[in-house]
Parts: structure tokens; C-alpha cells; sequence
């Protein structure tokens, strides 16, 4: 029995190593100090937060400035996350015919044109921005360049999934962090061909966790339908509560037939319609394309 | 003037004509009725309205003559308290229920004398040779079973049974609902008609057996069924010369009961049966009235195989007349953890294989 219990261990073991080895998500793992991580044109000297809504605590600000640049020089793009005071359609009022997650995602496009403009052009044509608008309570993420391929609508939606309970929280310092951890992983997905987009989405312990909860449940029901047609097999008595056997053939004679309509009942539901964010591309001023998404938080 | 009152067909509640929507109405459930349908409804139920009447000619057998009494033995087994019957050329000793020890007692105990008796067509080896294919294939078997059974000791014998004959008369009220699924714009409509559905007829019933041993377990003498009892022959004690017969210690009256729940449970089946365009049917009221209703006290051939294992009684019995072979067997725990745990680890592994097949295919 504990061979056999070895034995499952070890397949279940295997089973997790096989399916980590197909979808490794961890850049540490290849860490030999030689690697190129570099996937875009190279990242800018240039401030990468702005917190004018005030939601981060000023001894956070530079620990999370450090952290963006780190992260824009190690993949030679460049990161930004700004927390705008106002609404979007107070800083541009040609915004105002469109909806709230479109300005700030039109914003969030049309801020980093901006800051490409200040910097006479120099900011990477590889970059993110990841931009909250604490007025209307908006959200918006914004990839160009080659990171159009790293993060798409999809991962938008995926990376705003794993931040919001924070966000909800106004947990803003663990916001941007998580978003910055969630950004090396679609970046170093990318950059090792296993991009995270159209669908496709970084598989987490507790991805896996559940998926190995989910094969040994069905394997015990397997194993449980098998063992219960072995047991039943051993029994063939049971007490007979009918005698239809007995019934003389041709003998049952319906003499009378007859149904009342009385009443009916009509019960509507509504169906769930899924609240989807806002996606697709958008173009900023100055004609640069971007991909991602929004919405509110 | 008598006064007219119905029923609500829904929460029983006394219903009332609503002027302003014209229909009867219910000012409890708020439900609506047509009038016209309510007075038929009632009419109808009223003309077929029977009390259950479930009762049965219980006279059965006949008295012993001497001829029959002189070619017959009777034994007690003081452990079981089985009074068995041989025929005057067989020495018997040992219990064909329990296994024990029997004594030959004074005199012939034979109660009455059955009307017939179904004479074994299966010998003692086919007998052996049932048991045998009856402990095949099963896989949770535990292997010293089948070699601590003495199945040597498998006897052949004749247990009572009453044989119940009826025609049934039966007014059946079912409440019936369609269910019908739709879409309507953004909504999800399930739209739910209710029926009173009312069935009368009649249908006959012929041999229900049920047997008159008390030693004997219920389930086990049913699931032995069933018997071709138009092969029944007139009782010679000849037909025991190698076999026993077991005297009924149930009488047909406290037999009854089981007969009654049978022919119930078949007469609603029956009339279900014609209305299955219903998606659910819960019964009303279900009257039954017999008539025509005899009982006769036969003897049926069965092979019986008592054995003991792990403490626990085992008692496997053949209908001697139509080889159907019947009795639980144990269960080996050890057996059992084994093909469980090893069936999960396969399951799991495949269940995983096949996610990945899947995933690859992009299925997942």
C-alpha cells in the first residue's frame, strides 16, 4: 500500500514538473547572468510615476520610481504608471462625447505622446502605461510598440484581475506593485516566445494547485464508479416491490382517460449579461499606436 | 339549495368566483379556474371514486390423507426451529437452513397439503456448477472464500410459497406538469402547465409469488423469481425422494401485505404509463379494489447453500426450475483499497495527460 501510495505521489510530482517545464514563467530560472532581457529599443531617462491624485505615500513614491526603471532598463522599455486628480475630460475637452473608460484609456495614449513630446521625442517606441483616473474611478493600460505583442486586451483585463481586490482596498503602493510583477511576467513571457495574449494567461501555483485538485477528484470518481460496479457485482438480492411480471398479458383495460388543464405558472430570469471592459486600439495625438484596456475599479 | 364548494387543485383552499376576472379564484393562492373545468373535474372524480379494497380469499390447501402422510418424515432442527419434511427413505441429518443438527420427530407434521408442487428440473451438480460461475468475474471476491465453502453441502429444497391470483379495479389521480423552455428577448422563460390527470381501468394478475417460510429471507425467495408455475403438478411424496421440504410458518394472511404492495405499485406503474407526456406526475390518489382474488399453497424447488465467513451468515439459493442462481457475497476490504487507489492514480494521470492533449489542441 505505501508503494502504491509512492508511486501516486511521484506521478502527481511528474505531472506538475512536466507541466511547469511547458509553461515556466519564472525569468530567474534562466538568470545565468548572460542573458539578453532586453526586448524593446531600449528605455529613457525620464520620471516613469506621477501620483497627482496623492493616493501613494510620498516615502513610496521613489522605492516604486525605482522599481519601474528597473524594470523599463532590464527590458530596454519604458514603464510608466501615473494617478491623474482630475478627470481626463478636464484635461482635454475634446474627450467629453466618448465614455469614462475611453477617455482614460484615450488619455492614458495621448499622456505618454506627451511625455514623448516633452522628451523631444526620445521615450522608447516599446512602452506601458498603466494610468488610474481616482475621479471617476477608471482604469486604463497601454501598451505600444513591440510590447503590443507582450501585453494585449486580453492580459490587460488578466493584469487588472490580479490588482483590484488591491485597488478596491486603496492598497495603491500593492497595486503598482502587482502590476509591476505582472509586467516582467508578460514581458519575460515574451521575450522567451511564450507570450501571454490572445487568451493565454501566466499559470500560477495556485493554477496548477487547483488543476491537480481537479484530476485527482476526477480520478476518485473514476475510481469510485469502478470499485461500486465491482461491489455491486456481489449483489444480486433485493426484495421485489412490484409484480409486473404477474400482470396477465392483454389483461389492462384503461377504461377512463381524462386531463384537466388547471393552471399555469410563468417564471422569467433574466439572463446575465457579462460586463466587459473597454479594449481595442487607440492612437494618441501624436499618431502612435497603442493596444490594452480599461475600465472601473 | 345545496351548496356547491371546490377545492383549490392547488393549495386545497376553498375557492370563490371572482367577478372581475370572471373565473374561479382562489383567495389564497391567488390562482385562476374555469368553471366549466372545475364542475367537470369534480364530476368526473365523484363518478370514479372507490374505496381500496385489498382483500383476498385466503383459503389454501388442503388436508393431509393418510397415503400422503405414510411416504413422508418429519424432522426438528432445535437451533432454527425448521420443520422439515422428508420422504420415509431418506435419513436426514442435518438443518438445509441453518446447517445444524435435526432430530426426527413422532409423528408426520406436514400442516396442509400443498395444491401443487413445481418438481425440480435442476440436479445437484447443475446446482454446483452455478455456485461455481456465480463466484466468477468478481473481482472483490475474497480468494479464500471460494475455497472455505463447502459446497458439497448445497441441498435441494421445497419452500412454501402462497401464490396469489387478483383482477384489480383502480382509479388513479395524478397531478401532471409540462414544462416548456424558452427565450424571450433578454429573459429566460420556463412556462409550467398544470394538469389533474385521471386514470380508471382494470388489469389482472396471475402466480405472484411470496414466500410462506419464516426462516427464509424475503429478498432473497424474490430475487429467485421468477417460477413458471403452470408447470405446478399435483403433490405425490415421490418429488421428495432426495430433497426436503420446508413446512410454511407464515400464514397467507400475514403474507398478504406483500402481495398488496406489489399489485399497488404495478397498477400505478401501469396506469403512468399512460401518461408519459407529462415531464412530472405525482399521485393524487391511488384506489385499488381486487376481486376475483384466490390463493393457492405450493411448493417451489430451490438449491440452498448456507455457509459461515468472518463470522457473518451467507445463504445462497437456485431456482431448481429455471437455473437462476442468487446470494450476496463479501466484500475483501484490502481488495477494495486496492483497485480504488490504483484506478485514482490512473484516473489522475490520464485526467492529466488528457488536459494536456487537450490544452495542446487548444481545446483548453
Amino acid at each position: 500500500m505505501k508503494k502504491l501510495i509512492r508511486t501516486f505521489l511521484l506521478a502527481v510530482l511528474c505531472t506538475v514538473v512536466v507541466s511547469t517545464a511547458g509553461y515556466g514563467v519564472s525569468a530567474q530560472a534562466d538568470d545565468t547572468g548572460n542573458v539578453n532581457y532586453k526586448i524593446g529599443s531600449g528605455s529613457t531617462d525620464i520620471r516613469r510615476f506621477y501620483d497627482e491624485a496623492g493616493l501613494i505615500y510620498d516615502g513610496n513614491e521613489s522605492e516604486i520610481e525605482e522599481k519601474l526603471r528597473n524594470l523599463s532598463d532590464k527590458y530596454g522599455v519604458d514603464v510608466i504608471v501615473a494617478f491623474c486628480s482630475k478627470r481626463p475630460s478636464d484635461y482635454d475637452s475634446s474627450y467629453t462625447d466618448r465614455d469614462e473608460v475611453w477617455r482614460t484609456q484615450q488619455f492614458a495614449c495621448d499622456f505618454y505622446a506627451w511625455e514623448d513630446y516633452y522628451h523631444e521625442g526620445n521615450l522608447s517606441d516599446d512602452g506601458l502605461i498603466f494610468m488610474l483616473c481616482d475621479e471617476d474611478r477608471t482604469w486604463a493600460i497601454e501598451s505600444t510598440g513591440i510590447l503590443e505583442n507582450a501585453i494585449d486586451h486580453s492580459s490587460t483585463d488578466y493584469i487588472f484581475d490580479q490588482i483590484k481586490s488591491s485597488l478596491s482596498d486603496d492598497l495603491y503602493t500593492t497595486a503598482v506593485d502587482e502590476f509591476i510583477e505582472q509586467a516582467e511576467i508578460h514581458f519575460e513571457g515574451y521575450r522567451t516566445g511564450n507570450a501571454y495574449v490572445n487568451g493565454k494567461h501566466p499559470q500560477r501555483l495556485f493554477d496548477w494547485g487547483l488543476r491537480i485538485v481537479v484530476w485527482i477528484v476526477i480520478g476518485l470518481v473514476i475510481g469510485l464508479i469502478r470499485v461500486g460496479s465491482m461491489k455491486s457485482q456481489l449483489k444480486s438480492v433485493a426484495v421485489k416491490t412490484e409484480a409486473s411480471d404477474y400482470i396477465v398479458p392483454g389483461s389492462f383495460n384503461l377504461k377512463n382517460s381524462r386531463d384537466f388543464f388547471l393552471y399555469k405558472t410563468v417564471t422569467r430570469v433574466k439572463r446575465e449579461s457579462s460586463s466587459s471592459s473597454g479594449g481595442g486600439s487607440h492612437h494618441s495625438s501624436g499618431g502612435r499606436s497603442f493596444s490594452g484596456g480599461g475600465g472601473h475599479y | 339549495m345545496a351548496l356547491l364548494e371546490y377545492k383549490c387543485p392547488c393549495c386545497s383552499g376553498a375557492i370563490e368566483y371572482n367577478s372581475n376576472v370572471g373565473k374561479m379564484k382562489c383567495p389564497y393562492c391567488d390562482t385562476e379556474f374555469e368553471m366549466e373545468t372545475l364542475k367537470e373535474m369534480d364530476e368526473a372524480i365523484s363518478e370514479d371514486t372507490v374505496n381500496d379494497d385489498l382483500s383476498w380469499d385466503t383459503k389454501a390447501g388442503s388436508e393431509w390423507s393418510d397415503a400422503d402422510a405414510s411416504g413422508m418424515v418429519s424432522y426438528e432442527c432445535k437451533s432454527c426451529g425448521a420443520k422439515i419434511t422428508f420422504d420415509s427413505t431418506t435419513t436426514a441429518s442435518s438443518c438445509p437452513f441453518c446447517g445444524n443438527p435435526i432430530v426426527m420427530t413422532a409423528g408426520f407434521v406436514g400442516g396442509l397439503k400443498p395444491d401443487f408442487v413445481i418438481p425440480f428440473k435442476l440436479d445437484k451438480k447443475a446446482a454446483k456448477q452455478a455456485f461455481n460461475q456465480h463466484l466468477q468475474g468478481k473481482k472483490l471476491l475474497p480468494p479464500v472464500f471460494k475455497e472455505q465453502n463447502h459446497i458439497d453441502e448445497i441441498k435441494g429444497v421445497y419452500v412454501p410459497f402462497w401464490i396469489f391470483d387478483s383482477d384489480a379495479d383502480a382509479n388513479m389521480i395524478f397531478k401532471g406538469t409540462k414544462v416548456r423552455h424558452y427565450s424571450s428577448g433578454s429573459y429566460d422563460v420556463t412556462e409550467t402547465n398544470y394538469y389533474r390527470v385521471l386514470r380508471s381501468g382494470s388489469m389482472s394478475f396471475a402466480n405472484i409469488p411470496v414466500d410462506g417460510s419464516e426462516k427464509m429471507d424475503d429478498a432473497l425467495m424474490d430475487s429467485v423469481e421468477p417460477f413458471d408455475v403452470n408447470q405446478g403438478v399435483e403433490f405425490q411424496s415421490a418429488y421428495l425422494a432426495g430433497y426436503c421440504a420446508d413446512k410454511y410458518d407464515v400464514s397467507p394472511e400475514e403474507s398478504v401485505e406483500r402481495a398488496n404492495t406489489r399489485v399497488r405499485n404495478s397498477t400505478e406503474a401501469a396506469f403512468r404509463a399512460t401518461a408519459s407526456e407529462y415531464t412530472t406526475l405525482t399521485t393524487e390518489a391511488n384506489n385499488i379494489r381486487l376481486s376475483k382474488g384466490r390463493t393457492r399453497y405450493a411448493l417451489l424447488p430451490l438449491w440452498i447453500l448456507n455457509t459461515t465467513w468472518n463470522g457473518e451468515k451467507y445463504v445462497f439459493a437456485m431456482n431448481g426450475q429455471t437455473g437462476k442462481f442468487v446470494g450476496n457475497l463479501p466484500c475483501d476490504k484490502g481488495l477494495y483499497r486496492k483497485y480504488l487507489w490504483s484506478t485514482v492514480l490512473i484516473g489522475t494521470v490520464a485526467s492529466g495527460i488528457g488536459w494536456f492533449v487537450l490544452h495542446l489542441l487548444g481545446i483548453l
